[in-house]
């Protein structure tokens, strides 16, 4: 007999927070940062109607997270100080650790986010195209015009470095621009009149595959130390976010892998065999019946991502490379907490900060695991 | 998340590709070594100081010319170039700004005899205002000299340079006369034309390839050391951590991941603390346990004994060695126990581990012979991952223990610009992987026939 469908309300979605305590703590923590830590470790609790605070309270950390005091220098954790107490104590420069931990967990969090956002989509492009053409690409596609036309625009660019000194300013890129247009619409009806006329254009095929796969490997031997330093060596960070960007940039050969293994995984499936032969676009089939189908895991990979990025971040600013300091982050904490190994709470916070993000991560990316499969 | 390889399908084929694999990495070293921002042996050098004496400044670019040609950067950059016309005298001279400069005046005039008058007249003028005895108009003067030279406008720098001699005439008893161009009439084609140019052999970039192939690593920058004499006491430091780290950590990891995949509910603790110390990094667990054994005093903390790995002895090593091993070990070990045990998990409920079992094949055979050789090949491509990121990534315990490893001395010579290391470095570090790469493809060749036939048998 066929059970009755009916609708029920998932009851058990509602606690899913309490599954997950660290993720719990991590929810309340950046939820009620604002009433945590704020300027002047001050808030307003009743305002007046033209605006004007008329009853204040101290915050909980009642310091600001890059404040100075000079008297309350390496105090211990839950020690009084002149304004509030110190609950995770103080550095060695005055500074509140629980401030600048809140911070932390803040930039450390979104950062990582960004990052992991990046990283997925350039990975998933990368690695989804080299899954899917494996070791047959075709020359004759559409891509092929466009490498045809980045070389135009290459060769146009040497003109271009050339021909300012004829004509300087705005007639030269406009001169430049044209002769690309010319150059690419040459090059594209020459070149692939010259291919069908060898019989290249209906056998070619590039290994599309090794070709990533090569530039996975080279990209992740170049050490991203390097990377960093060159980038920070030419622009100036002036946004935390910033970071988070340069490290998606650096860090998308994981997902990249990932999404090549799934994808040709998937590709000996013989659903999208027989789509290839009814005759649906690659894009189509790559957005339609891929796509959804490497989701549930690619969630894992983004946590692990995510959680890669928690500790690359800090681990750079650790060396001093990657936030500025103006910026508190966990990992200067801990550089500074090894010059003063008297004073454990130093170390042990951010240790522990760093721990529970990337758990949180981790265990989340272990379940998702366990459900996708 | 283990993947397929990617397709090599023969021996032949994957040797050919290995060595074009070697080829491109040699390669971008060398563009990247050549697009850092600034020139190296300028900074190496110091630069001369703008208002100095233009006689000191001549001698310190004789200097830089000298170690031009020492570092072979006076050299094209490859076995050919695709340049356009200009006057080949312009081409020879030494420096970049004069040429720029001067090739702005080619291309708004195209009058070769003109701009050898012009640069003639500018010789002149630098070697007169250095004769001048005021030492202050000197300064003024040499400065709007060198004005004159960063200027890329054509009419702007005519008129300086008409200021310029009327002032040096004022001061001196030989009269100038500012060019007044002409522009040639001729043709212009000839000069839009690109012209293809042959170098042969003696460039930058065939040098640097056999240089790095032959093991002419050259000197480094900052203390003029040969670069060999610091990569490989370094290698040695870092091989004497990550060797002891890695056995240490395959020989437990075996036995534990082995052991929780055949139980999987009796393994919870080694669970467990496998997946704290894949959330805990290496640096915040040297930073906890300096934090703990300086306050104990258990075991010290630095390895202030700098000395060769060959000199040191099986106490200094136990004493000073265990910390960072034992941080390096931590992480290894959580990554091959939980490969390990999830695979032998898998392997477990395999039809043919049962057969064995129901033939009575003993449990540690059916162990060690059924389940344990066909569970670690996912283990040998983590490993493949693993084993060069070890090379680079003891960086943490290297820079917290303060030991001269390979991490160290490339965070050393970034911070410090030493690019020939670094890039002689980062070319080590990808020949290593793409070798061991080759290799865990060759073994799966050899050892995975499944492998082969998996590749691309249905794609499209």
């Amino acid at each position: 007999m066929k059970a009755e469908q009916t609708y029920q309300p998932n009851i058990k979605r509602v606690g899913i927070l309490w599954k997950y305590p660290e993720w719990l703590i991590i929810a309340l923590l950046l939820i009620f940062q604002a009433f945590l830590v704020g300027p002047g470790g001050i808030m307003c609790v009743e305002k007046s109607e033209e605006g004007q605070c008329v009853e204040e309270m101290t915050r909980p950390i009642a310091y600001d997270p890059g404040e100075m005091i000079t008297g309350e220098k390496l105090k211990a954790p839950l020690t009084e100080g002149p304004k509030g107490r110190h609950w995770m104590g103080t550095d060695h420069l005055g500074r509140d650790v629980a401030a600048g931990w809140l911070r932390g967990l803040y930039y450390s969090f979104t950062l990582s986010l960004i990052a992991g956002i990046i990283a997925i989509l350039v990975g998933l492009m990368i690695g989804g195209l080299a899954a899917y053409y494996g070791n047959r690409f075709p020359i004759n596609h559409w891509s092929a015009e466009c490498i045809i036309v980045a070389l135009a625009i290459l060769i146009s660019f040497v003109v271009y470095h050339q021909l300012r000194f004829w004509l300087p300013g705005l007639g030269a890129l406009i001169s430049f621009l044209f002769f690309g247009l010319f150059l690419s619409f040459i090059l594209w009806r020459l070149g692939s009149k010259a291919l069908k006329r060898t019989g290249l254009i209906a056998e070619g095929r590039l290994n599309l595959d090794q070709m990533v796969m090569t530039g996975v490997e080279l990209f992740e031997s170049i050490p991203a130390l390097l990377i960093m330093l060159t980038i920070l060596s030419m622009i100036q960070i002036a946004f935390y976010w910033q970071v988070g960007i340069l490290l998606g940039i650096i860090g998308w050969t994981t997902a990249a892998r990932f999404a090549r293994s799934e994808g040709s995984k998937l590709l000996y499936k013989k659903y999208i065999r027989d789509l290839q032969r009814l005759g649906l676009s690659d894009l189509k089939i790559l957005w339609k019946y891929i796509l959804p189908s490497i989701l549930p895991s690619l969630g894992v990979v983004f946590s692990y991502s995510i959680a890669a990025f928690i500790l690359a971040e800090s681990f750079l600013s650790f060396l001093g490379i990657g936030l500025p300091g103006e910026f508190s982050s966990w990992g200067r904490m801990l550089n500074d907490a090894r010059r003063f190994p008297q004073s454990w709470w130093l170390g042990l916070f951010p240790v522990l900060g760093i721990f529970l993000l990337v758990w949180a991560y981790h265990r989340l990316a272990r379940q998702l695991e366990k459900k996708s499969t | 998340m283990n993947s397929i390889k990617a397709g090599t399908g023969s021996t032949w084929r994957l040797i050919v590709f290995t060595l074009f694999k070697l080829w491109l990495a040699g390669s971008i070293c060398f563009i990247l070594s050549r697009s850092t921002p600034g020139d190296p042996l300028e900074q190496y050098l110091g630069y001369p100081a703008e208002n100095r004496y233009i006689a000191e400044n001549a001698q310190w670019e004789q200097e830089l010319q000298k170690y031009r040609a020492a570092y072979h950067l006076d050299r094209p950059l490859f076995y050919f170039s695709i340049q356009f016309r200009y006057p080949d005298f312009i081409a020879q001279l030494p420096s970049d700004k004069i040429q720029h400069h001067l090739r702005h005046f080619f291309y708004s005039y195209r009058n070769e005899a003109q701009l050898k008058a012009y640069y003639n007249q500018l010789l002149q003028l630098k070697k007169h205002i250095s004769g001048l005895d005021n030492r202050s108009t000197r300064n003024i003067l040499e400065s709007k000299w060198s004005d004159i030279l960063k200027s890329h406008d054509v009419e702007s720098s005519q008129q300086e340079m008409k200021a310029l001699i009327a002032q040096v005439n004022a001061r001196t008893e030989k009269k100038f006369n500012p060019i007044s161009w002409e522009k040639n009439t001729g043709s212009a084609w000839a000069y839009l034309w690109p012209q293809l140019q042959w170098h042969g052999f003696n460039n930058q970039y065939h040098h640097w390839m056999t240089d790095a192939l032959t093991g002419k690593w050259g000197k480094s920058l900052r203390d003029g050391e040969p670069i060999t004499s610091k990569i490989f006491p370094a290698l040695g430091w870092t091989l004497s951590i990550n060797l002891p780290a890695l056995l240490l950590a395959l020989f437990v990891g075996v036995f534990s991941g082995l052991r929780a995949g055949m139980r999987p509910h009796s393994g919870k603790f080694s669970r467990y603390l496998s997946l704290v110390f894949f959330a805990l990094p290496v640096y915040a667990l040297a930073t906890l346990l300096i934090l703990f054994f300086t306050k104990s005093g258990w075991l010290p903390v630095f390895s202030s004994v700098v000395r060769p790995p060959s000199e040191i002895t099986v106490l200094d090593f136990w004493r000073y060695f265990t910390l960072p091993v034992l941080c390096l070990t931590a992480g290894v070990w959580a990554f091959i126990h939980q490969q390990l045990s999830t695979q032998v998990e898998k392997t477990r409920k395999a039809p043919y581990v049962s057969a064995a079992y129901f033939r009575g094949v003993p449990d540690s055979v059916v162990k060690w012979k059924y389940i344990f050789p066909n569970s670690i090949f996912p283990l040998i491509t983590s490993l493949t991952i693993l084993l060069p990121g070890l090379l680079a990534g003891a960086l943490a315990v290297e820079f917290i223990f303060d030991i001269p490893g390979m991490g160290k001395l490339l965070y050393d010579s970034l911070l410090g610009k030493d690019w020939p290391v670094v890039f002689m470095l980062i070319f080590l570090n990808m020949g290593i992987i793409i070798l061991v790469n080759s290799l865990a493809d060759l073994l799966y060749l050899k050892y995975d026939p499944r492998r082969e036939q998996l590749q691309y048998k249905q794609v499209i």
